[in-house]
């Protein structure tokens, strides 16, 4: 989002940022950006090394040498639509400012894509600096944001395994995507794959998704080609679905947009109604094509 | 480190039938249809323990007892559902182990208003939409709307945690909460907010006129200010500045028109 700042800030390179890593009871290692194995369980811990000029930050955006700024990391959660402050250190007037971030996030209120906020923001303006210079407590002269996709599962979405029998679906199917009608709801909450617990072979591969045999693989090759294809397929069955439309970050509309980009980058939604109307066994082909069904069987 | 019940999740093709025949039943009808389970409600294999069966007798024992205060299954005054909304919305909060994630997730509150507790649930809202039951909107439904309300004005280091839950009326807390991926989803600016707001002077015009504003404001300052990044009492300031800020825009509109 782009925002106009109605005061006077300093140039972005009054900060140097390190890489965030994260920090378990034997490693250290750089934030990757996704973390499959995320539960919310996990307390993550995190670091990050930042470097601030804190006299050219004040001097630069007309502020006086005793106004105070705060570092800050605000985490936010799409899962959860929540946010609050994860870590915070003052600034003070020094020319290089060493600063370590490190701080530990438990898993409570987190959930889908976690977004680490990196800002430099003035807690008071101290004496009379320029009239350009920000005054109100909190104002933002600097920030970065940092994304990481947090999810429990290795097979895209929440799982079931449930006997058929009991459920509004043929007994003798493998699997159902269970879909909200939602467009806006967050994704990890409407969305469940199902698998029958009478198709063993299913069950067994996706337990073992996290380390599967050469087996396992090519089940979960066709879960995988049958999940795109159901989302594609309510994409465009869906009047209401915009591509273009602006849904919030990790909502049923921005994953089925997102899935149309990733599956068929080249062709717009009406292209692809067509498509399908037209050519519905072609346009499976190409979702098998798409996924790379059973290409590293 | 703690980790959450897991509840099970109603699917939604059984959740609308449901829905659609408990909706011409009657409050004692659907007292002999409550369950603690359903072969359409699944679990998912996310991390927690799944929910006991004694667990779920116990919530809606309480939930039973709470609205039976309230004049249960008769039709009871709106008084007395706000109060208890108040009640229930501090009950689930307590009792049901949830983290916020798994709160986040529909199909939980449906299997809770349609197997678990039916009869108040349509004992709450008669003739209710399909969001106030099925949870296609959280901010709406009959239960989870509750628990969230608790989980965003909880303060948990206090005597009474939930001191802060009366604030705001049901419609007023909708208006926070509709715009909660800016403002509402900050615990420390809803906790702010609502401590402030008693002792706002909205200078005779209605609370509600103002809240909005006060809203409206707040939303377009978090573009440029991170009310996270400040002190409590810096950001409980900020809001008594829009508070005044708005009154005073209000009063300059008011002669103008005279």
């Amino acid at each position: 989002m782009s925002r106009a700042y109605p005061y006077r800030r300093p140039p972005v390179d009054v900060v140097t940022t390190g890489p965030w890593l994260r920090l378990t009871a034997d490693s250290i290692d750089e934030l990757p950006p996704d973390l499959p194995e995320w539960d919310y369980g996990t307390v993550l811990h995190l670091r990050r090394p930042m470097r601030v000029d804190g006299l050219r930050a004040r001097s630069d955006c007309g502020l006086h040498p005793d106004s105070e700024l705060m570092l800050t990391v605000v985490w936010s959660a799409a899962n959860s639509s929540l946010r609050g402050r994860a870590w915070q250190v003052p600034v003070t007037a020094a020319a290089e400012a060493e600063l370590e971030i490190d701080f530990e996030l438990s898993g409570d209120e987190l959930g889908g894509r976690l977004d680490l906020e990196t800002c430099l923001t003035l807690r008071s303006p101290g004496s009379a600096g320029s009239p350009a210079a920000p005054t109100r407590p909190g104002s933002v002269l600097w920030r970065d944001v940092r994304s990481v996709m947090l999810q429990g599962d290795a097979v895209l979405f929440p799982l079931s395994i449930v006997d058929f029998e009991h459920l509004p679906y043929p007994t003798g199917a493998a699997w159902h995507l269970e879909l909200g009608h939602d467009l806006e709801s967050q994704a990890l909450g409407s969305i469940l794959l199902l698998a029958n617990k009478r198709r063993e072979v299913v069950t067994a591969a996706l337990e073992a998704a996290s380390d599967p045999t050469d087996a396992d693989r090519r089940v979960l090759s066709a879960i995988r080609n049958d999940v795109i294809r159901s989302l594609v397929e309510r994409a465009l069955v869906d009047d209401e679905f915009d591509p273009e439309a602006d849904y919030p970050t990790g909502s049923v509309g921005a994953l089925l947009a997102s899935v149309l980009r990733a599956t068929f980058p080249e062709r717009s939604l009406e292209a692809l109604r067509r498509d399908r109307d037209h050519e519905p066994v072609l346009f499976t082909t190409r979702i098998q094509n798409a996924t790379g069904l059973l290409a590293d069987a | 480190m703690s980790s959450s019940i897991l509840y099970p999740r109603l699917l939604d093709a059984a959740a609308t039938d449901m829905h659609q025949r408990y909706a011409n039943l009657t409050v004692e009808e659907l007292k002999d249809r409550h369950a603690f389970q359903h072969p359409s409600a699944v679990f998912a294999a996310t991390g927690g323990d799944r929910v006991p069966r004694q667990h779920l007798e116990d919530l809606r024992e309480r939930v039973l007892k709470a609205a039976e205060a309230a004049g249960f299954p008769g039709g009871g005054r709106r008084r007395d559902h706000t109060e208890f909304d108040l009640d229930v919305a501090r009950l689930l909060h307590e009792r049901m182990g949830l983290v916020a994630a798994e709160a986040a997730v529909r199909p939980i509150w449906a299997f809770l208003a349609l197997v678990v507790l039916p009869d108040v649930s349509y004992w709450r809202y008669r003739d209710p939409p399909v969001d106030r039951i099925l949870g296609t909107d959280i901010t709406r439904h009959v239960w989870g709307r509750l628990w969230w309300r608790a989980h965003l004005l909880a303060v948990p280091n206090e005597t009474d945690p939930y001191r802060l839950l009366g604030i705001f009326n049901e419609s007023d807390f909708d208006q926070i909460y509709a715009r909660r991926s800016l403002l509402g989803g900050s615990r420390s600016v809803m906790r702010a907010l609502a401590d402030v707001w008693p002792s706002v002077d909205t200078g005779g015009f209605p609370p509600r006129r103002v809240l909005r504003d006060v809203l409206k404001r707040l939303l377009r300052a978090a573009a440029v200010i991170e009310f996270d990044a400040l002190d409590y009492a810096d950001l409980c300031g900020e809001i008594r500045r829009e508070a005044a800020t708005s009154v005073a825009a209000f009063r300059d509109e008011d002669r103008q028109v005279r």
